[in-house]
């Protein structure tokens, strides 16, 4: 009887060190974001090379063609957004997406070797995605299809601040028809649900009277079909006394230390100018600590466009 | 009795289990990487230096501090071909430190590899050794502390951010015939000049720069040479400056901007890519050389035509 008693409690003691056991370690895996966020892209390597048979009796030599190294990009933007196309960081391609936001882009011309490959577009009103990279290795002869890319959505707000307890409006571009989930961040993140219609406009209105005073980011993401786009880009907003419309005025874009609306080659080299050098100029001292370094560029490397 | 014991061991195995930090996979984990874990003295291999990222983790910039022993070890070179960072500066070895270093970006972000990804796209850096002749068999290439890894807008990471060192054996057998090591076999099979690029010219701190970055995906790039040219007389462009050794932002004088500028890439195995760059400023009409070549000439051919025809007129009326 005490045996069955003491085997009980280690059983119990068994069960409930299984339990937490599994819990702690799936649970970074369970609860985050990428299991709800990974984007599908799907690698298929085919060779091109074909063999013609030879003519007359005898069977007689056949012609391979030297075979094309090749790489293929086929996703969803939004409808009849420009595409572009990033290799090790700068463009090499751009093409318009179809009405149903379907583009596809080919890269001939390249080496073998490992490169980091980037896409972005931009909708209607000009704001672009955030970068989506994906490194790949690319094979001599041979042709590499990469599909599924899925373009996060365009995100912007009319208004840089809004009175507490009116309506916020944030809108962009997706995908046709997706589910679009707004996040904004509050002291517990808040999350708004809307749809992109046929054109990939979605807006979701942001009732702040439950929004607490003060600056707040918000994102999106488009879910369609089971699959998840990433993040979009972060824009910011103020809850404060008073509604102030956000401006037109030319879009500043972050890290774009020779305001020509890209971050490219060229910021970089004029960071680089200044790195480790002192009194930079303050647009180049990207987080504002008086000196250029790793954290600058670091921040340079998020916002890159190419 | 026997339950009220049950239930305090139940409470505290809870509470024991409550206060255990949770099991979480690595957000980054740098590493590196040997084709064989035993050498001989004066033998050459390389190491690559690779990174492993767990999504949704982003990693935009690394800076690497690499520690060997420079009585066991003789780093000779860094090869950047296939690397995904873009340097900002050149990696640097100091061998009598016996330290390693390089800094870099990835722009847009590395979130690791992609499954059916048939290479491995993660590859930093390599960097070739030479086994010296010592009397330690063991040794070790480990990374720094102040070794960094940061993500997203240069956010720090610092909890599940691993490094992993690499041991190498060297044998107490020296090497007496000398196969075409790694290096030079690298060397050797690159006959592939670097990636096509196009410089551009930019002002920072009132000064105007030449700014220029391509790729070599084999062997990777030595470095660059930047020459000055001018049109002649007849047209053609002819050198004011021999190609010189320079890094990019490359330093111009005002009088550069007039000038075609050339870039030639090398890469270490000797293939070279040459990009031209135009007159950023345009020469003012006066300055031309030429122009007032053809002006002269029409002159010359105007007079000559002009007193050939006189000459013709007077013998005529004679």
């Amino acid at each position: 009887m005490i045996f069955f008693q003491h085997s009980r409690n280690f059983l119990v003691i068994f069960l409930i060190f299984s339990i937490f056991l599994s819990f702690y370690f799936f649970s970074p895996i369970v609860f985050s974001e990428s299991v709800t966020s990974s984007v599908k892209v799907e690698i298929v390597t085919t060779t091109t090379t074909t063999t013609l048979g030879g003519g007359g009796g005898g069977g007689g030599g056949g012609y391979t063609p030297p075979s094309e190294t090749k790489v293929i990009f086929s996703g969803r933007a939004y409808p009849r957004s420009t595409v572009t196309l990033l290799k090790d960081a700068q463009i090499v391609a751009t093409t318009v997406a179809g009405s149903d936001a379907n583009f596809q882009i080919s890269l001939t011309n390249i080496t073998a070797g490992s490169y980091i490959f980037s896409v972005y577009s931009e909708d209607d009103k000009g704001n672009r995605s955030s970068l989506l990279t994906f490194p790949l290795s690319v094979s001599s002869g041979v042709i590499t299809n990469v599909t599924g890319i899925f373009i996060s959505p365009t995100i912007d707000v009319d208004k840089s601040e809004v009175k507490k307890g009116e309506v916020i409006k944030i809108f962009g571009q997706a995908i046709p028809n997706s589910d679009i989930t707004v996040i904004i961040s509050s002291e517990e993140d808040i999350y708004g649900k809307t749809k992109a219609d046929t054109i990939g406009a979605y807006l979701y209105n942001l009732d702040t009277v439950e929004v607490e005073m003060g600056e707040h980011l918000t994102k999106s993401r488009a879910t369609l079909e089971e699959e998840i786009s990433p993040l979009s880009r972060v824009v910011s907003f103020k809850v404060g006394t008073k509604t102030v419309l956000k401006e037109l005025i030319a879009k500043i874009v972050k890290a774009d230390l020779n305001s020509d609306k890209k971050v490219n080659l060229i910021d970089f080299s004029v960071a680089a100018y200044w790195y480790k050098r002192p009194s930079p100029p303050q647009n180049v001292d990207l987080n504002k600590d008086g000196k250029i370094d790793l954290v600058d560029f670091s921040i340079m490397a998020y916002y890159w466009t190419g | 009795m026997e339950n009220k014991k049950s239930k305090r061991i139940i409470c505290i195995v809870i509470f024991a289990f409550c206060i255990i930090k949770p099991i979480a996979t690595n957000a980054a984990e740098l590493y590196l990487e040997s084709s064989q874990p035993e050498y001989a003295p004066n033998e050459t291999f390389s190491v690559d230096i690779r990174l492993n990222v767990t999504p949704p983790e982003n990693v935009t910039a690394i800076e690497s501090y690499l520690k060997f022993d420079n009585q066991s070890l003789k780093a000779i070179d860094f090869l950047t071909g296939n690397s995904i960072l873009m340097f900002i500066e050149t990696p640097k070895i100091n061998q009598e430190q016996g330290i390693v270093s390089f800094s870099g970006i990835i722009p847009g972000g590395y979130t690791g590899r992609l499954s059916g990804d048939p290479g491995a796209s993660n590859l930093l850096g390599k960097i070739t050794f030479q086994a010296q002749k010592t009397i330690n068999p063991q040794t070790s290439i480990y990374f720094l502390n102040n070794s960094r890894v940061l993500l997203d807008e240069g956010k720090e990471a610092k909890t599940n951010l691993v490094f992993k060192p690499l041991d190498i054996q060297i044998s107490s057998q020296e090497v007496v015939f000398n196969p075409l090591n790694e290096l030079e076999k690298i060397k050797e099979e690159d006959k592939i000049p670097p990636e096509d690029f196009t410089p551009e010219i930019v002002k920072i701190d009132e000064k105007y720069f030449l700014v220029f970055n391509t790729q070599d995906k084999q062997s990777g790039i030595d470095h660059y040479e930047v020459a000055t040219l001018k049109e002649n007389l007849f047209g053609q462009l002819t050198p004011i400056s021999n190609f010189e050794k320079g890094e990019s932002p490359y330093p111009l004088k005002e009088s550069d901007l007039t000038k075609t500028i050339k870039v030639k890439a090398i890469d270490k195995a000797g293939n070279t890519r040459i990009a031209t760059l135009n007159p950023y400023v345009p020469i003012k009409w006066y300055k031309n050389y030429w122009l007032w070549g053809i002006i002269l000439l029409g002159i010359i051919s105007g007079y000559i035509v002009y007193h050939l025809k006189l000459k013709s007129k007077r013998q005529k009326s004679k």
